[in-house]
């Protein structure tokens, strides 16, 4: 399965709704939409990874990559994630601590 | 028992072939419907790494799989990429250590990131192996049936 992406706004959090599988093959795609989203000076970020399928080490990468983008710009990148398996790979990795994970988009993009 | 051999050309695509196998083999083998999702990823992040490791190195050679089943699941992954010889622990400081002395590496894109692969490897599968040489990496990976 490959990768979907549909970027929208909500107040003033840019929402990256994901599907499909994030791995090493298709995590490019996502740094790309991330790195563009940057450059347009959009620092408030919500990825919603709750139609994705499968996230492996690679896509945790971009995800931390785009953390520190905004992160430069006094922005911030919050996480939408209720799946179990997802969360699971989240704390392994100890990245529970880095991100926000919040149940809904609507939390997310809570000031 | 069952054993099936894959080459998997250094090609980032090939991976989730790598990760289709590993979860037919889990389920074959019987184990935990539960734990064939740690199967896959856990395959996945390990044929990743050496695929990783092959394109780093400019190898053009396939990594290796194999798997064996039966009563649980038994994976090994395979590069030819010649380090210092250790076992255990040791191999993983190795690992490591290649790791951090990657020039150029595109930071977002860890694919054979090192510490988040074998952090992921601890945590999904029951038993790792990792054996460094001249001839390579072996990671070993196992689990075992349901109940």
């Amino acid at each position: 399965m490959d990768l979907s992406l549909l970027t929208y706004e909500e107040g003033d959090w840019t929402v990256i709704a994901v599907g499909g599988e994030i791995d090493v093959y298709t995590a490019p795609k996502l740094r790309d939409a991330l790195v563009d989203l940057v450059n347009k000076g959009r620092y408030h970020l919500v990825v919603d990874v709750e139609q994705v399928d499968f996230l492996d080490s690679t896509g945790l990468g971009v995800l931390v990559g785009g953390l520190k983008r905004v992160r430069a710009n006094d922005g911030g990148l919050r996480i939408v994630c209720t799946q179990e398996r997802l969360l699971k790979i989240f704390r392994i990795t100890g990245l529970t601590k880095v991100f926000a994970i919040h149940d809904t988009v609507a939390a997310a993009t809570e000031t | 028992m069952t054993q099936v051999r894959l080459d998997v050309l250094p090609d980032a695509a090939y991976v989730r072939v790598a990760r289709l196998v590993a979860v037919s083999m889990a389920r074959l083998s019987g184990v935990d419907e539960e734990v064939v999702e740690d199967v896959r990823l856990a395959v996945g992040e390990a044929c990743g790494r050496a695929v990783a490791a092959h394109l780093q190195h400019g190898l053009v050679e396939p990594v290796s799989l194999s798997f064996e089943g039966g009563r649980g699941l038994a994976a090994s992954v395979v590069d030819r990429v010649g380090l210092p010889a250790a076992r255990g622990h040791d191999a993983v400081a190795v690992l490591l250590a290649a790791s951090a002395d990657r020039p150029g590496a595109d930071v977002d894109l860890v694919a054979g990131d090192a510490p988040a692969v074998l952090a992921l490897l601890e945590g999904l599968a029951q038993q790792v192996e990792v054996r460094t040489g001249a001839d390579g990496t072996m990671v070993d990976l196992r689990w075992g049936t349901a109940g």
